[in-house]
This record gives C-alpha cells, structure tokens and sequence, in this order.
C-alpha cells in the first residue's frame, strides 16, 4: 500500500515538474501573445504609434525655417484605476519625435518643475572661483520652449452580458503653442478590451 | 459500450479544444484562400494566404515624411485576425528602430475590405517593406 502511495507521489512530482514553465524573455517586436485587460506595453505603443504619425501627418511639428521646435511636456493626468506611470506613454513619444529631426524636448522646464535639476544646479557654479568659468554655462542660454505636450489618460468599465467586461481607455493628448496658448493638435486613441468579468482591471 | 463512451468522449474533446482557442477558426485547415498578392506589390515582404492586398500607395507630405495607405481584403471565407506592419530604411538601406513599425492587430470578416494608412518616421525614411502575419 505505501509503495503505491509512494510511486503514484513520483509519478505526480514528475508531472509537475515537466508542466512548470521556465521563464522566457518576450520578443516585444513580435509578441502576438493574448493581451491583458489592464494597460500593457503594447497599448502604450500603440497610443505613442498613432499620436506620433498623426503630429507628422497634419505637419505641425514642420518648423518653418527647418529647424527643431523645443517640446516641454506639461500634465499627463493619469484618469483609470490603475496605476501607471505616464511616462511610459510619454517617453516613447519623445523618442519617437527626437528621432525625426523636428522636435527636441527640454527638460529644464516641466508642468511639476524641472525634469533635469541639473541644468540649474550647474549654473550655480557661477562666480565659483573652483571652476574654469569658460565651461560654466551662461546667463541667456536655456532655449524656453515653443509647445507643451499635455492630456489623459481614461478608463471607462461597462458589463457587456452576464460575465463580460467591456475596458475602454482614451489616450487623449493636446499640443498647444506657448506663445498662443492655442492648442495646434490634438488627438484620441481607443483602445477597447473585452474579457472574462472576473479579470481585473485595476 | 465502453468501446462508445471512448469515442463519445473523444468527439467531445474534439469539439471542445477549438473553442478554447480564441483565434481557432482563423487557422481552420482546408478553408479556401487565394494568394496574397505579394507578388503584384513588391512592398509587401510577406503575407498569409487569407489576406489579399488590393492596392500599395504612397505619396510625400510637404516635408517628405512618406505616408502609405494600404488596402487589404479578407478572401477567406471565416474571419481573419491578423496583423500588419510596416518596416522603414534610411537611405542606406538600414531598418529603422522605431515604434511604428509595431505590429497592428485588426480583425476582418470574410470578405471585408480595410485600408490602413500609416505614416513613416520622417524625412530619414526613404524605403518601407510590408508584412502580415496572423494574430494567436
């Protein structure tokens, strides 16, 4: 009876053992694996994707002189039940705009403070006997910017049926031109997920 | 009698593990399905047999930032979730590392034509390369 017991214990062990998965980096280029109902990486690309080919396409980021316009990014209000950091969102774009050539953003001037104190903590070094003043940088070098990026992010949660979940989420995003105040672009992307009721969202 | 039960059981299973998979009826075997038409447009890399291109066409915006606009019909006679995705080079022939070339799921039911438009990543791209591939 225990040599029964025992063998059908092995046997169960062997089994779970073989059925563990072992982890596996993700090919996030290619990845076609089932989405999640909360925000995953590829929402946040996919919002980053379109409200970047929808600046190049309507041509605001087109300096009439062919220089670059210098972005300074404003409130990204996070408005689901989860939390994100926007910057997932809004790093991707600037890296997207960076690389066209058009936009380059500062980080000296942010909606919540500067997002590099450095470049006023440096220019403490003014006047400091300690340092060669030729590498100190100058009163009236900062570039202020021409646009602010802003928006939100939304969540809104339906009952589709009995056990159905509708998620929707709004990647809603504005560029508005500083001198004018003027919002010169602004853009939605939906992204909408149906699941088990049971899955979370938040 | 138990000869029965084992092939009632069997059907079942049979009949239970495609519904389990989202996606199954997409990769249904033996469905008709006529060639992509990859070879009518040389910017389409590759595509899935349920998928045929219809038009390939591109234009320069007024800073030469290239925007394609691609129509695509579901020729297979179920549903179809796929994916599509367009890979930009420089000037040197060198594939861009850029998020637009992310994959983009759609879904289409038989006989349902889309057209996708999509924007490349500025002046630096000077070639695209079209792909399809079916979603899981």
């Amino acid at each position: 009876m225990n040599k029964t017991i025992l063998l059908a214990a092995c046997v169960a062990t062997t089994f779970a053992a073989g059925c563990a998965s072992t982890p596996q980096r993700v090919d996030t280029r290619s990845d076609s694996a089932p989405t999640t109902m909360t925000i995953d990486y590829r929402d946040f690309e996919e919002a980053a994707s379109a409200a970047v080919q929808s600046m190049l396409a309507s041509g605001v980021v087109n300096h009439p002189g062919g220089g670059r316009y210098v972005l300074a990014i404003s409130r990204i209000t996070n408005d689901t039940m989860q939390r994100i950091d926007t910057d997932q969102l809004v790093k991707k774009i600037r890296i997207e705009l960076l690389r066209t050539g058009k936009v380059v953003t500062t980080t000296a001037v942010g909606a919540n403070g500067p997002e590099d104190a450095m470049s006023y903590q440096a220019r403490e070094l003014r006047g400091n006997d300690e340092f060669n003043q030729s590498g100190v940088a100058q009163k009236g070098t900062l570039q202020a910017p021409d646009l602010s990026l802003s928006g939100k992010i939304m969540q809104r949660n339906h009952s589709v049926g009995r056990n159905k979940t509708q998620v929707e989420y709004f990647f809603q995003l504005s560029l508005t031109d500083i001198k004018t105040g003027l919002a010169i672009w602004e853009n939605e992307t939906p992204i909408v997920k149906r699941g088990s009721g049971k899955t979370v969202s938040w | 009698m138990k000869h029965f039960i084992r092939i009632a059981f069997i059907s079942l299973l049979a009949t239970a593990l495609p519904a389990c998979n989202g996606t199954g009826a997409a990769g249904a075997p033996g469905a008709p399905a006529r060639d992509g038409g990859s070879r009518l447009f040389p910017q389409v890399a590759s595509t899935i047999s349920e998928i045929k291109v219809v038009s390939v066409r591109d234009r320069a915006l007024e800073d030469g930032t290239t925007q394609v606009a691609i129509a695509f019909e579901n020729v297979a006679v179920y549903a179809v979730s796929a994916a599509l995705s367009v890979t930009w080079f420089d000037v040197n022939d060198f594939p861009i590392k850029t998020t637009l070339s992310n994959w983009k799921e759609f879904e289409l039911a038989s006989g349902e034509m889309r057209e996708l438009v999509v924007t490349g990543p500025g002046q630096q791209a000077s070639r695209y390369s079209i792909a399809f591939r079916k979603s899981r």
